[in-house]
């Protein structure tokens, strides 16, 4: 079965480096919601985090024809997402970054609105601290958390050694817990 | 010892161990409770981090069609081209030397491919000839006769073959022209 779907793969992929915008489509749909994921966990703003997706996927279009299935074509759309969303908060000063009262959260099974109110802002203390992360541990530590990539792959696709895809996840996940347990200490979380 | 431990807890958690070292994390477990408080940490962390809700996106159907809108056009890909290109930028001067070769051979057999088709002698030895009759000398003169068509007749068939050549250069540059020019209309670059 998963070799089916690889094999419908690698023919949707084939028809897209030929050109062929419908199958490209295709690929944009599969692979939309683990761009957005990360991106957003990098950016947390939604709609900055939507304009890299859109330009990560475009950008993937016009440099399709010299992609190499060496690796998952997956990682390689990480390895091109992730690029543009250090690029754009590199480029954009931290004020402008959205304020997270503009999100609005999946409100499916939560209809008390107690209950969104809290879960919205345990979101939001979520990603105000890994955004309080440094760049570096915050790339390794969303890309494990959130897409599923072995440390190998993440290596991979941030061009570093393994050795230190481990440390930088280290330190993260130590970070981030000490600023949590803070917030945890205060009754946010 | 416990350092070490502490440091493999992450790599442990997310499975990235190998078997001996995922064995003596799990043998170290079994008497710290630190290290299992700190896994436990790690853990809860992780989790937490994975049901953090995400907020509402635009669906990946309406998505699709937004990037399916704003997709440039792609560029042929030129050294496919070019090949073809180069390739029948040598046909000519391969056509030459294989000329110049059987020239060569039939220059040395003692036979003219073009034996019939043009002059058996030079003008200046047939205006001897008119003069003086075709007998004093004529052994010497008839050599150098022979070797100036031979030259004459060499330099007319390379000077046809350049032609020919330039004739065919054109052609290809007049066609490349116009397909780049197709090309750069159909790209949108020009």
């Amino acid at each position: 079965m998963i070799g089916t779907i690889q094999e419908t793969e690698e023919k949707i992929l084939c028809l897209a480096q030929q050109g062929d915008r419908g199958a490209y489509g295709e690929l944009v749909c599969r692979y939309y919601e683990n761009v957005i994921r990360v991106v957003y966990r990098l950016c947390g703003d939604v709609h900055l985090s939507q304009d890299v997706a859109q330009e990560a996927f475009i950008r993937a279009w016009v440099k399709l024809p010299t992609y190499q299935p060496k690796a998952p074509f997956r990682n390689w759309l990480y390895r091109i997402a992730v690029n543009l969303a250090l690029d754009a908060l590199r480029k954009r000063p931290e004020e402008n970054i959205a304020d997270e009262d503009e999100i609005f959260l999946e409100a499916q099974g939560m209809p008390n609105p107690e209950t969104v109110y809290l879960e919205k802002e345990r979101a939001d203390m979520m990603q105000t601290a890994i955004r309080a992360l440094p760049e570096a541990a915050r790339t390794v530590l969303v890309l494990r958390e959130y897409s599923d990539l072995s440390y190998e792959e993440i290596a991979n696709v941030l061009d570093i050694p393994m050795g230190t895809v481990m440390s930088r996840l280290n330190y993260a996940r130590n970070r981030l817990r000490e600023i949590l347990n803070i917030s945890w200490s205060n009754g946010v979380i | 010892m416990i350092d070490q431990i502490r440091n493999k807890l992450n790599a442990y958690l997310d499975g990235e161990l190998n078997e001996r070292s995922r064995a003596q994390v799990e043998e170290h477990l079994q008497v710290c409770a630190d290290c299992r408080d700190e896994l436990e940490g790690l853990r809860s962390l992780s989790e937490r981090l994975q049901a953090a809700p995400l907020p509402e996106f635009t669906t990946p159907l309406d998505f699709k069609n937004q990037v399916i809108l704003q997709l440039p056009r792609r560029e042929t890909k030129p050294d496919q081209d070019n090949s073809n290109v180069s390739f029948l930028y040598w046909v000519p001067v391969f056509i030459l030397i294989c000329w110049i070769f059987v020239q060569i051979v039939f220059w040395f057999s003692g036979e003219t491919i073009l034996a019939g088709i043009e002059p058996q002698q030079t003008q200046w030895f047939a205006i001897y000839q008119l003069l003086f009759g075709g007998s004093q000398g004529i052994g010497n003169l008839s050599l150098l006769n022979q070797i100036d068509l031979y030259f004459f007749n060499f330099i007319l068939q390379i000077f046809i073959q350049a032609v020919v050549g330039i004739l065919y250069g054109a052609v290809i540059y007049i066609l490349v022209r116009n397909q780049n020019k197709s090309s750069a209309l159909i790209n949108g670059t020009k």
